[in-house]
Protein backbone atom coordinates (compact mmCIF):
# COMPACT_ATOMS: atom_id res chain seq x y z
CA UNK A 1 0.00 0.00 0.00
CA UNK A 2 1.20 3.36 -1.19
CA UNK A 3 2.43 5.90 1.96
CA UNK A 4 0.82 9.40 2.05
CA UNK A 5 4.39 10.98 1.86
CA UNK A 6 5.42 8.51 -0.90
CA UNK A 7 2.62 9.42 -3.05
CA UNK A 8 3.58 13.56 -2.45
CA UNK A 9 7.52 12.57 -3.06
CA UNK A 10 6.06 11.13 -6.12
CA UNK A 11 4.72 14.57 -7.18
CA UNK A 12 7.35 16.48 -6.36
CA UNK A 13 9.94 14.56 -8.63
CA UNK A 14 7.60 13.93 -11.64
CA UNK A 15 8.37 14.93 -14.77
CA UNK A 16 6.20 17.06 -16.87
CA UNK A 17 5.25 15.20 -19.86
CA UNK A 18 4.29 17.43 -22.18
CA UNK A 19 2.00 15.58 -24.72
CA UNK A 20 0.58 13.82 -22.07
CA UNK A 21 -0.89 16.87 -20.99
CA UNK A 22 -1.71 17.95 -24.29
CA UNK A 23 -4.13 15.24 -24.95
CA UNK A 24 -5.70 15.85 -21.58
CA UNK A 25 -6.21 19.51 -21.15
CA UNK A 26 -5.23 21.03 -24.68
CA UNK A 27 -2.00 22.99 -25.79
CA UNK A 28 -2.44 26.11 -24.22
CA UNK A 29 -2.80 24.42 -20.42
CA UNK A 30 -0.23 22.27 -21.28
CA UNK A 31 1.92 25.05 -22.57
CA UNK A 32 0.90 27.36 -19.32
CA UNK A 33 1.62 24.27 -16.92
CA UNK A 34 5.32 23.70 -17.95
CA UNK A 35 5.90 27.14 -16.84
CA UNK A 36 5.58 25.55 -13.53
CA UNK A 37 8.18 23.54 -14.03
CA UNK A 38 11.07 25.71 -15.07
CA UNK A 39 14.24 25.98 -13.42
CA UNK A 40 13.13 29.42 -12.09
CA UNK A 41 9.78 28.68 -10.53
CA UNK A 42 11.28 25.08 -10.04
CA UNK A 43 7.85 22.80 -9.65
CA UNK A 44 6.41 26.02 -8.15
CA UNK A 45 8.70 25.91 -5.45
CA UNK A 46 8.38 22.30 -4.56
CA UNK A 47 4.97 22.58 -3.46
CA UNK A 48 2.04 20.04 -4.37
CA UNK A 49 -1.49 20.98 -4.63
CA UNK A 50 -4.93 19.29 -4.53
CA UNK A 51 -6.60 19.88 -8.01
CA UNK A 52 -9.55 21.63 -6.15
CA UNK A 53 -7.14 24.47 -6.19
CA UNK A 54 -6.71 24.86 -9.46
CA UNK A 55 -9.41 27.90 -10.01
CA UNK A 56 -8.55 31.48 -10.32
CA UNK A 57 -10.49 32.00 -6.94
CA UNK A 58 -7.57 30.02 -5.17
CA UNK A 59 -4.79 32.95 -6.99
CA UNK A 60 -6.39 35.58 -5.14
CA UNK A 61 -3.84 35.50 -2.32
CA UNK A 62 -1.31 35.03 -4.69
CA UNK A 63 -2.44 38.01 -7.14
CA UNK A 64 -3.03 40.06 -4.15
CA UNK A 65 0.53 39.66 -3.07
CA UNK A 66 1.93 40.04 -6.63
CA UNK A 67 0.15 43.26 -6.62
CA UNK A 68 2.11 43.97 -3.53
CA UNK A 69 5.19 43.74 -4.91
CA UNK A 70 4.28 46.34 -7.31
CA UNK A 71 3.94 48.63 -4.93
CA UNK A 72 6.59 48.15 -3.44
CA UNK A 73 8.70 48.87 -6.71
CA UNK A 74 6.70 51.58 -7.73
CA UNK A 75 6.74 52.94 -4.17
CA UNK A 76 10.55 52.66 -3.87
CA UNK A 77 10.57 54.98 -7.16
CA UNK A 78 8.36 57.51 -5.76
CA UNK A 79 10.29 57.15 -2.52
CA UNK A 80 13.90 58.01 -4.62
CA UNK A 81 12.70 60.75 -6.81
CA UNK A 82 10.85 62.68 -4.27
CA UNK A 83 7.23 64.53 -3.82
CA UNK A 84 8.60 67.61 -6.51
CA UNK A 85 9.42 64.56 -8.69
CA UNK A 86 6.03 63.01 -8.56
CA UNK A 87 3.70 65.52 -8.55
CA UNK A 88 5.42 68.08 -11.06
CA UNK A 89 6.78 66.05 -13.72
CA UNK A 90 5.38 63.50 -16.46
CA UNK A 91 6.90 60.68 -15.63
CA UNK A 92 6.94 61.42 -11.97
CA UNK A 93 3.40 61.26 -12.35
CA UNK A 94 2.96 57.94 -14.44
CA UNK A 95 4.58 56.66 -11.48
CA UNK A 96 2.51 57.86 -9.06
CA UNK A 97 -0.33 56.60 -10.86
CA UNK A 98 0.88 53.24 -11.78
CA UNK A 99 1.36 52.86 -7.45
CA UNK A 100 -1.91 54.05 -7.46
CA UNK A 101 -3.49 51.30 -9.58
CA UNK A 102 -1.63 48.62 -8.27
CA UNK A 103 -3.09 49.87 -4.49
CA UNK A 104 -6.61 49.56 -6.55
CA UNK A 105 -5.38 46.05 -8.17
CA UNK A 106 -3.93 44.80 -4.03
CA UNK A 107 -7.61 45.89 -2.45
CA UNK A 108 -9.16 44.18 -5.69
CA UNK A 109 -7.75 41.07 -5.20
CA UNK A 110 -7.66 41.61 -1.64
CA UNK A 111 -11.49 41.41 -1.15
CA UNK A 112 -11.73 37.99 -3.34
CA UNK A 113 -8.99 36.44 -1.73
CA UNK A 114 -11.43 37.38 1.66
CA UNK A 115 -14.32 35.98 -0.39
CA UNK A 116 -12.55 32.88 -1.20
CA UNK A 117 -11.86 32.04 2.11
CA UNK A 118 -15.23 32.42 3.69
CA UNK A 119 -16.75 30.86 0.98
CA UNK A 120 -14.48 27.65 1.30
CA UNK A 121 -14.58 27.81 5.08
CA UNK A 122 -10.65 28.01 5.21
CA UNK A 123 -10.60 29.27 8.56
CA UNK A 124 -11.11 26.62 9.92
CA UNK A 125 -9.09 24.66 12.73
CA UNK A 126 -5.22 25.52 13.12
CA UNK A 127 -5.86 27.90 9.73
CA UNK A 128 -7.29 30.31 12.28
CA UNK A 129 -4.19 32.00 13.13
CA UNK A 130 -3.18 32.61 9.59
CA UNK A 131 -6.84 33.74 8.71
CA UNK A 132 -6.38 36.40 12.03
CA UNK A 133 -2.56 37.28 10.98
CA UNK A 134 -4.26 38.06 7.13
CA UNK A 135 -7.17 40.48 8.51
CA UNK A 136 -4.50 42.48 10.52
CA UNK A 137 -2.55 42.82 7.26
CA UNK A 138 -5.61 44.01 5.73
CA UNK A 139 -6.77 46.31 8.40
CA UNK A 140 -2.75 47.59 8.35
CA UNK A 141 -2.99 47.99 4.87
CA UNK A 142 -6.30 50.46 4.85
CA UNK A 143 -4.38 52.80 7.40
CA UNK A 144 -0.89 52.59 4.87
CA UNK A 145 -3.29 53.77 2.55
CA UNK A 146 -4.73 56.70 4.41
CA UNK A 147 -0.93 57.38 5.21
CA UNK A 148 -0.74 57.49 1.90
CA UNK A 149 -3.36 60.00 0.54
CA UNK A 150 -1.99 62.06 3.54
CA UNK A 151 1.69 61.93 1.74
CA UNK A 152 0.29 62.51 -1.55
CA UNK A 153 0.67 66.27 -1.57
CA UNK A 154 -2.47 67.46 -3.60
CA UNK A 155 -5.95 69.12 -3.06
CA UNK A 156 -7.09 65.47 -1.18
CA UNK A 157 -4.14 65.29 0.64
CA UNK A 158 -4.67 69.03 2.39
CA UNK A 159 -8.69 68.79 2.57
CA UNK A 160 -8.20 65.05 4.29
CA UNK A 161 -5.49 66.26 6.76
CA UNK A 162 -7.70 68.48 8.11
CA UNK A 163 -11.23 66.66 8.00
CA UNK A 164 -9.96 63.42 9.58
CA UNK A 165 -7.81 65.72 12.43
CA UNK A 166 -10.67 65.84 14.89
CA UNK A 167 -10.72 61.93 14.82
CA UNK A 168 -7.38 60.76 14.26
CA UNK A 169 -5.16 63.17 16.59
CA UNK A 170 -7.15 62.24 19.33
CA UNK A 171 -6.83 61.09 23.06
CA UNK A 172 -7.93 57.64 21.75
CA UNK A 173 -5.05 57.59 19.40
CA UNK A 174 -2.79 58.75 21.90
CA UNK A 175 -2.33 61.82 20.12
CA UNK A 176 0.36 60.34 17.70
CA UNK A 177 -1.25 60.63 14.58
CA UNK A 178 -1.54 63.92 13.53
CA UNK A 179 -2.43 63.97 9.79
CA UNK A 180 -1.55 67.45 9.85
CA UNK A 181 1.91 66.21 9.84
CA UNK A 182 2.96 65.54 5.96
CA UNK A 183 6.44 64.77 7.00
CA UNK A 184 5.61 62.26 9.45
CA UNK A 185 2.47 60.99 7.62
CA UNK A 186 5.13 60.50 4.63
CA UNK A 187 7.44 58.67 6.98
CA UNK A 188 5.04 56.15 8.44
CA UNK A 189 3.51 55.57 4.51
CA UNK A 190 6.98 54.87 3.41
CA UNK A 191 8.39 53.14 5.99
CA UNK A 192 6.99 52.29 9.51
CA UNK A 193 3.97 50.79 8.39
CA UNK A 194 5.22 48.90 5.20
CA UNK A 195 8.33 47.34 7.18
CA UNK A 196 5.11 45.59 9.55
CA UNK A 197 2.97 44.46 6.27
CA UNK A 198 6.17 43.06 4.44
CA UNK A 199 7.15 40.77 8.19
CA UNK A 200 3.26 40.37 8.48
CA UNK A 201 2.71 38.66 4.66
CA UNK A 202 5.69 36.70 5.11
CA UNK A 203 4.58 35.38 7.72
CA UNK A 204 0.97 34.63 6.58
CA UNK A 205 2.45 33.01 2.87
CA UNK A 206 4.60 31.21 4.70
CA UNK A 207 2.03 29.57 7.34
CA UNK A 208 0.41 29.03 3.78
CA UNK A 209 3.15 27.02 2.69
CA UNK A 210 3.79 24.91 5.97
CA UNK A 211 -0.09 24.20 6.56
CA UNK A 212 -0.83 23.74 2.75
CA UNK A 213 -4.22 24.66 1.30
CA UNK A 214 -7.07 23.56 3.24
CA UNK A 215 -9.70 20.35 2.72
CA UNK A 216 -12.84 20.45 0.51
CA UNK A 217 -16.08 21.30 2.32
CA UNK B 1 4.44 2.14 -9.50
CA UNK B 2 1.85 4.10 -9.72
CA UNK B 3 2.78 5.88 -13.08
CA UNK B 4 -0.44 6.67 -14.97
CA UNK B 5 -2.61 6.65 -11.88
CA UNK B 6 -1.13 9.75 -10.66
CA UNK B 7 -3.40 12.50 -11.44
CA UNK B 8 -6.12 9.87 -10.49
CA UNK B 9 -8.03 9.07 -6.80
CA UNK B 10 -10.97 8.10 -5.62
CA UNK B 11 -11.85 11.02 -4.17
CA UNK B 12 -12.66 14.01 -5.28
CA UNK B 13 -9.20 15.47 -6.34
CA UNK B 14 -6.02 14.58 -7.21
CA UNK B 15 -2.71 16.30 -6.35
CA UNK B 16 -0.73 18.24 -8.32
CA UNK B 17 2.62 20.33 -8.81
CA UNK B 18 1.42 22.82 -11.30
CA UNK B 19 -1.47 24.20 -9.45
CA UNK B 20 -0.76 27.71 -9.75
CA UNK B 21 0.15 27.69 -13.61
CA UNK B 22 -1.86 30.34 -14.00
CA UNK B 23 0.29 32.79 -12.23
CA UNK B 24 3.02 33.87 -14.68
CA UNK B 25 0.33 34.99 -17.20
CA UNK B 26 -2.50 36.51 -14.92
CA UNK B 27 0.68 38.19 -12.92
CA UNK B 28 1.12 39.50 -16.62
CA UNK B 29 -1.77 40.74 -17.42
CA UNK B 30 -1.90 42.66 -14.30
CA UNK B 31 1.25 44.58 -14.98
CA UNK B 32 0.39 45.76 -18.24
CA UNK B 33 -3.14 46.88 -16.94
CA UNK B 34 -1.58 48.78 -14.44
CA UNK B 35 0.61 50.35 -16.81
CA UNK B 36 -1.89 50.84 -19.17
CA UNK B 37 -4.38 52.69 -16.77
CA UNK B 38 -1.01 54.81 -14.97
CA UNK B 39 -0.13 56.19 -18.76
CA UNK B 40 -4.03 56.60 -20.12
CA UNK B 41 -6.20 57.07 -17.40
CA UNK B 42 -3.83 58.82 -14.58
CA UNK B 43 -4.56 59.07 -10.87
CA UNK B 44 -6.47 61.28 -8.70
CA UNK B 45 -4.39 65.44 -9.04
CA UNK B 46 -6.10 67.97 -7.91
CA UNK B 47 -3.47 70.91 -7.55
CA UNK B 48 -3.30 71.95 -3.94
CA UNK B 49 -4.96 75.38 -3.05
CA UNK B 50 -2.66 78.03 -1.72
CA UNK B 51 -3.37 80.95 0.76
CA UNK B 52 -2.67 83.73 -2.63
CA UNK B 53 -5.75 82.11 -4.76
CA UNK B 54 -8.11 81.83 -2.07
CA UNK B 55 -7.55 84.89 -0.79
CA UNK B 56 -7.39 87.06 -3.69
CA UNK B 57 -10.38 84.54 -4.82
CA UNK B 58 -12.27 84.82 -1.35
CA UNK B 59 -11.28 88.24 0.12
CA UNK B 60 -14.18 88.21 2.87
CA UNK B 61 -13.46 84.56 3.94
CA UNK B 62 -10.07 85.92 5.09
CA UNK B 63 -11.07 89.21 6.89
CA UNK B 64 -13.82 86.34 8.57
CA UNK B 65 -11.28 84.50 9.88
CA UNK B 66 -8.56 87.15 11.73
CA UNK B 67 -11.83 87.95 13.62
CA UNK B 68 -12.51 84.57 14.55
CA UNK B 69 -8.50 83.58 15.04
CA UNK B 70 -8.35 86.87 17.42
CA UNK B 71 -11.93 86.35 19.47
CA UNK B 72 -11.22 82.54 19.66
CA UNK B 73 -13.95 81.04 17.84
CA UNK B 74 -12.44 80.10 14.70
CA UNK B 75 -11.85 76.19 13.31
CA UNK B 76 -8.52 76.12 14.78
CA UNK B 77 -8.93 76.06 18.31
CA UNK B 78 -9.96 72.55 18.14
CA UNK B 79 -6.76 71.93 16.57
CA UNK B 80 -4.78 73.53 19.61
CA UNK B 81 -3.28 70.28 21.15
CA UNK B 82 -1.56 70.17 17.18
CA UNK B 83 2.40 70.75 17.54
CA UNK B 84 3.56 73.73 17.49
CA UNK B 85 -0.44 75.38 17.57
CA UNK B 86 -1.30 76.31 21.49
CA UNK B 87 -2.48 80.00 20.61
CA UNK B 88 -4.09 80.16 16.59
CA UNK B 89 -4.23 84.39 17.16
CA UNK B 90 -0.63 84.21 18.12
CA UNK B 91 0.29 81.72 15.73
CA UNK B 92 -1.85 82.90 12.20
CA UNK B 93 -2.30 86.64 12.57
CA UNK B 94 -0.48 87.99 15.46
CA UNK B 95 3.30 86.68 15.07
CA UNK B 96 3.10 87.09 11.07
CA UNK B 97 2.31 90.68 11.75
CA UNK B 98 5.23 91.12 13.53
CA UNK B 99 7.82 89.39 11.20
CA UNK B 100 6.10 91.88 8.52
CA UNK B 101 6.41 94.66 10.11
CA UNK B 102 8.19 96.29 7.68
CA UNK B 103 5.88 95.84 4.92
CA UNK B 104 3.19 97.44 7.21
CA UNK B 105 2.25 100.70 6.71
CA UNK B 106 2.86 103.12 9.49
CA UNK B 107 -1.06 103.30 10.01
CA UNK B 108 -1.11 99.48 9.75
CA UNK B 109 1.69 99.40 12.29
CA UNK B 110 -0.07 101.58 14.64
CA UNK B 111 -3.33 99.20 14.90
CA UNK B 112 -0.80 96.55 15.63
CA UNK B 113 0.70 98.30 18.67
CA UNK B 114 -2.76 99.33 19.65
CA UNK B 115 -3.70 95.85 20.07
CA UNK B 116 -0.50 94.33 21.66
CA UNK B 117 -0.93 97.23 24.30
CA UNK B 118 -4.76 96.38 25.10
CA UNK B 119 -5.64 93.92 27.86
CA UNK B 120 -6.55 90.44 26.37
CA UNK B 121 -10.90 91.25 27.68
CA UNK B 122 -10.43 93.98 25.09
CA UNK B 123 -8.95 92.52 22.71
CA UNK B 124 -11.63 89.74 22.81
CA UNK B 125 -14.40 92.20 22.71
CA UNK B 126 -13.47 94.36 19.73
CA UNK B 127 -12.92 90.95 17.56
CA UNK B 128 -15.89 89.76 19.28
CA UNK B 129 -18.10 92.77 18.04
CA UNK B 130 -16.03 92.52 14.39
CA UNK B 131 -17.10 88.71 13.86
CA UNK B 132 -20.51 89.33 15.07
CA UNK B 133 -21.14 92.43 12.68
CA UNK B 134 -19.95 89.83 9.85
CA UNK B 135 -21.91 87.18 10.63
CA UNK B 136 -24.59 89.63 9.72
CA UNK B 137 -24.01 90.57 6.78
CA UNK B 138 -24.28 86.96 5.45
CA UNK B 139 -26.91 86.15 8.17
CA UNK B 140 -24.86 82.68 9.68
CA UNK B 141 -23.83 82.84 13.18
CA UNK B 142 -20.01 81.02 11.76
CA UNK B 143 -18.64 78.14 9.49
CA UNK B 144 -21.19 75.30 9.08
CA UNK B 145 -19.46 71.83 10.11
CA UNK B 146 -18.96 69.01 7.54
CA UNK B 147 -22.37 68.23 5.50
CA UNK B 148 -24.82 71.32 7.18
CA UNK B 149 -24.77 73.29 3.90
CA UNK B 150 -22.04 75.48 2.91
CA UNK B 151 -21.14 78.71 4.44
CA UNK B 152 -21.54 82.11 2.50
CA UNK B 153 -18.71 84.34 2.42
CA UNK B 154 -19.31 87.38 3.40
CA UNK B 155 -18.91 90.59 0.82
CA UNK B 156 -16.03 92.90 0.88
CA UNK B 157 -18.49 96.24 0.04
CA UNK B 158 -20.30 94.82 3.09
CA UNK B 159 -17.13 94.40 5.01
CA UNK B 160 -15.85 97.74 4.81
CA UNK B 161 -19.20 99.49 5.19
CA UNK B 162 -19.10 98.25 8.24
CA UNK B 163 -18.77 100.62 11.57
CA UNK B 164 -18.97 99.24 15.17
CA UNK B 165 -16.32 99.48 18.48
CA UNK B 166 -14.28 97.14 16.29
CA UNK B 167 -10.77 98.89 17.52
CA UNK B 168 -7.77 98.33 15.44
CA UNK B 169 -9.09 94.92 14.07
CA UNK B 170 -10.29 95.74 10.89
CA UNK B 171 -6.98 97.34 10.25
CA UNK B 172 -5.00 94.29 11.60
CA UNK B 173 -7.21 92.02 9.12
CA UNK B 174 -6.99 94.57 6.35
CA UNK B 175 -3.15 93.81 6.67
CA UNK B 176 -3.04 90.11 6.82
CA UNK B 177 -5.47 90.05 3.54
CA UNK B 178 -2.56 92.04 1.83
CA UNK B 179 0.16 89.77 3.03
CA UNK B 180 -2.02 86.62 2.32
CA UNK B 181 -3.12 88.16 -1.36
CA UNK B 182 0.83 88.80 -2.05
CA UNK B 183 1.98 85.60 -1.11
CA UNK B 184 4.06 86.71 2.21
CA UNK B 185 1.99 85.08 4.13
CA UNK B 186 2.21 81.26 2.65
CA UNK B 187 6.38 81.96 2.40
CA UNK B 188 6.34 82.71 6.19
CA UNK B 189 3.94 79.88 7.15
CA UNK B 190 6.52 77.33 5.10
CA UNK B 191 9.54 79.33 6.81
CA UNK B 192 8.47 78.88 10.58
CA UNK B 193 7.70 75.05 9.79
CA UNK B 194 10.88 74.39 7.42
CA UNK B 195 10.06 70.42 8.19
CA UNK B 196 6.64 70.24 7.05
CA UNK B 197 5.77 73.00 4.51
CA UNK B 198 2.06 72.80 4.42
CA UNK B 199 1.18 72.54 8.34
CA UNK B 200 0.19 76.87 8.57
CA UNK B 201 -0.88 76.88 5.39
CA UNK B 202 -3.34 73.69 5.63
CA UNK B 203 -4.82 75.16 9.09
CA UNK B 204 -4.76 78.53 7.82
CA UNK B 205 -6.93 77.48 4.93
CA UNK B 206 -9.06 75.39 7.37
CA UNK B 207 -10.07 78.54 8.85
CA UNK B 208 -12.16 79.69 5.93
CA UNK B 209 -15.33 78.90 4.63
CA UNK B 210 -13.16 77.86 1.03
CA UNK B 211 -12.03 74.43 2.02
CA UNK B 212 -14.97 73.05 3.26
CA UNK B 213 -17.25 74.49 0.94
CA UNK B 214 -15.47 73.08 -2.19
CA UNK B 215 -15.53 70.08 -0.47
CA UNK B 216 -19.49 70.02 0.13
CA UNK B 217 -19.92 71.26 -3.07
CA UNK B 218 -17.98 68.21 -4.60
CA UNK B 219 -19.66 65.46 -2.10
CA UNK B 220 -16.50 65.26 0.25
CA UNK B 221 -17.33 65.59 3.37
CA UNK B 222 -17.17 62.49 5.92
CA UNK B 223 -21.28 62.51 6.07
CA UNK B 224 -21.40 62.75 1.98
CA UNK B 225 -19.03 59.23 2.08
CA UNK B 226 -15.88 61.77 1.13
CA UNK B 227 -14.36 58.57 3.05
CA UNK B 228 -13.98 56.39 -0.63
CA UNK B 229 -14.29 59.46 -2.84
CA UNK B 230 -11.53 61.65 -4.92
CA UNK B 231 -12.31 64.59 -6.01
CA UNK B 232 -12.21 64.77 -9.67
CA UNK B 233 -11.11 61.30 -10.37
CA UNK B 234 -13.99 58.22 -10.70
CA UNK B 235 -12.46 55.59 -8.56
CA UNK B 236 -11.62 56.53 -4.87
CA UNK B 237 -10.68 53.92 -2.13
CA UNK B 238 -14.25 52.17 -2.31
CA UNK B 239 -12.32 49.46 -0.15
CA UNK B 240 -12.72 51.56 2.72
CA UNK B 241 -16.60 51.41 2.60
CA UNK B 242 -16.57 49.17 5.98
CA UNK B 243 -15.09 51.79 7.99
CA UNK B 244 -17.27 54.65 5.79
CA UNK B 245 -20.23 53.18 7.23
CA UNK B 246 -18.84 52.86 10.95
CA UNK B 247 -18.05 56.47 10.90
CA UNK B 248 -21.60 57.96 8.52
CA UNK B 249 -24.00 55.36 9.78
CA UNK B 250 -23.28 54.38 13.60
CA UNK B 251 -24.20 56.35 16.87
CA UNK B 252 -20.85 58.19 18.12
CA UNK B 253 -18.52 56.87 14.69
CA UNK B 254 -17.32 60.30 13.96
CA UNK B 255 -15.74 60.83 17.17
CA UNK B 256 -12.34 59.11 17.56
CA UNK B 257 -13.21 56.71 20.08
CA UNK B 258 -16.54 55.96 18.35
CA UNK B 259 -15.04 54.95 15.21
CA UNK B 260 -12.11 53.02 17.02
CA UNK B 261 -15.32 51.35 19.09
CA UNK B 262 -17.49 50.22 15.83
CA UNK B 263 -14.58 49.61 13.84
CA UNK B 264 -12.89 47.17 16.74
CA UNK B 265 -16.47 45.47 17.05
CA UNK B 266 -16.76 44.88 13.03
CA UNK B 267 -13.13 43.61 13.34
CA UNK B 268 -14.73 41.54 16.57
CA UNK B 269 -16.87 39.93 14.01
CA UNK B 270 -15.17 39.19 11.43
CA UNK B 271 -11.97 37.58 13.19
CA UNK B 272 -13.53 35.91 16.29
CA UNK B 273 -17.20 35.22 15.80
CA UNK B 274 -17.56 34.85 12.19
CA UNK B 275 -14.86 31.67 11.93
CA UNK B 276 -15.42 30.00 15.81
CA UNK B 277 -18.73 30.06 16.95
CA UNK B 278 -20.55 26.50 15.86
CA UNK B 279 -23.40 27.53 13.98
CA UNK B 280 -21.66 31.20 12.48
CA UNK B 281 -18.62 29.38 11.13
CA UNK B 282 -20.43 26.59 9.41
CA UNK B 283 -22.38 29.01 6.96
CA UNK B 284 -20.44 28.41 4.09
CA UNK B 285 -20.59 24.64 4.19
CA UNK B 286 -24.68 25.40 4.05
CA UNK B 287 -24.75 27.74 1.10
CA UNK B 288 -22.38 25.65 -0.98
CA UNK B 289 -21.27 28.46 -2.62
CA UNK B 290 -17.82 26.64 -2.54
CA UNK B 291 -18.95 25.23 -5.83
CA UNK B 292 -18.18 27.79 -7.55
CA UNK B 293 -14.86 28.18 -5.85
CA UNK B 294 -13.37 24.50 -6.44
CA UNK B 295 -11.80 23.40 -9.76
CA UNK B 296 -13.32 19.85 -11.40
CA UNK B 297 -10.56 18.32 -13.30
CA UNK B 298 -12.10 16.48 -16.29
CA UNK B 299 -10.37 13.84 -16.20
CA UNK B 300 -11.43 13.12 -12.72
CA UNK B 301 -14.24 13.28 -13.13
CA UNK B 302 -14.20 10.68 -16.01
CA UNK B 303 -11.63 8.20 -14.30
CA UNK B 304 -14.28 8.54 -11.13
CA UNK B 305 -17.44 7.49 -13.42
CA UNK B 306 -15.43 4.68 -14.96
CA UNK B 307 -14.30 4.01 -11.24
CA UNK B 308 -10.46 3.88 -12.85
CA UNK B 309 -8.63 2.26 -9.67
CA UNK B 310 -7.21 5.17 -7.31
CA UNK B 311 -3.62 5.58 -6.07
CA UNK B 312 -5.55 5.39 -2.51
CA UNK B 313 -4.69 8.83 -1.44
CA UNK B 314 -8.35 10.28 -0.29
CA UNK B 315 -9.29 13.48 1.17
CA UNK B 316 -6.82 13.54 4.25
CA UNK B 317 -4.21 14.25 1.17
CA UNK B 318 -5.08 18.14 1.52
CA UNK B 319 -2.83 17.97 4.88
CA UNK B 320 0.36 18.25 2.99
C1 LIG C 1 -1.81 41.27 2.03
C2 LIG C 1 -2.74 40.45 2.09
C3 LIG C 1 -2.71 38.95 1.81
C4 LIG C 1 -1.88 38.21 1.02
C5 LIG C 1 -0.70 38.70 0.18
C6 LIG C 1 -2.33 36.84 1.11
C7 LIG C 1 -1.75 35.78 0.44
C8 LIG C 1 -2.22 34.47 0.49
C9 LIG C 1 -1.84 33.41 -0.39
C10 LIG C 1 -0.84 33.52 -1.54
C11 LIG C 1 -2.53 32.29 -0.02
C12 LIG C 1 -2.50 30.92 -0.73
C13 LIG C 1 -3.86 30.51 -1.27
C14 LIG C 1 -4.56 31.52 -2.12
O1 LIG C 1 -3.89 32.28 -2.80
O2 LIG C 1 -5.80 31.55 -2.10
C15 LIG C 1 -3.31 32.65 1.14
C16 LIG C 1 -4.11 31.77 1.84
C17 LIG C 1 -4.91 32.13 2.89
N1 LIG C 1 -5.23 33.42 3.28
FE1 LIG C 1 -4.31 35.08 2.63
N2 LIG C 1 -3.40 36.78 1.96
C18 LIG C 1 -3.66 38.06 2.40
C19 LIG C 1 -4.69 38.46 3.22
C20 LIG C 1 -5.56 37.59 3.84
C21 LIG C 1 -6.71 38.00 4.60
C22 LIG C 1 -7.19 39.43 4.80
C23 LIG C 1 -7.27 36.87 5.09
C24 LIG C 1 -8.49 36.77 5.97
C25 LIG C 1 -9.66 36.69 5.47
C26 LIG C 1 -6.48 35.74 4.64
C27 LIG C 1 -6.72 34.42 4.96
C28 LIG C 1 -6.11 33.35 4.34
C29 LIG C 1 -6.34 31.96 4.68
C30 LIG C 1 -7.24 31.44 5.80
C31 LIG C 1 -5.58 31.19 3.77
C32 LIG C 1 -5.49 29.67 3.73
C33 LIG C 1 -6.44 29.24 2.64
C34 LIG C 1 -6.57 27.74 2.50
O3 LIG C 1 -5.82 27.00 3.15
O4 LIG C 1 -7.43 27.33 1.69
N3 LIG C 1 -5.46 36.22 3.86
N4 LIG C 1 -3.13 33.98 1.42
Amino acid sequence: MLKEEDYFAHHVTEPFRFGERRRERGFWRAFLESFAYLPPFNRMFGKVSPSYAESYWYCMGGLTFFSFLLLLVTGLILTFFGPTWWSGTHAGIVMKSMHYWSAQAFFFFLFLHIIRVWLTGAYRGKRWVNYAIGFVTFFLSLGENLFGLLARGDWESQFVSMHSDDMLFTAPFLRLISPENFTSALIIHVALIPFVLVVLIGVHVTLVKLQGIARPL
Amino acid sequence: MVKGQSNTSETRFSIVTHCFWRYPIVGLFVVAVVMVLGFAVGSPDWPQATIKKVSAMQPGGAIWAVAQELDGTSASYTNTHEYGMSDPAKRLVIDPLKSASWALSPNEQIALHQFLAANISQQTKWAMNYDKAIQKTVGTNGMGGGGMGTTPVPSMTKIESLTGNFGPVPVMAQSILKLAQNGYLETYFQGISPSNVYQYTNIWLYDQPYLLNTAIQNGLTDDQWGMIKERGFFVGPWYLIVPAIAHVELPGGSTGLGFIFWNGLIALFFVVLFPLVPGFRSIPKYLRLYKLVYAVNPVEVENYKANVPSSGVTQDAAKI
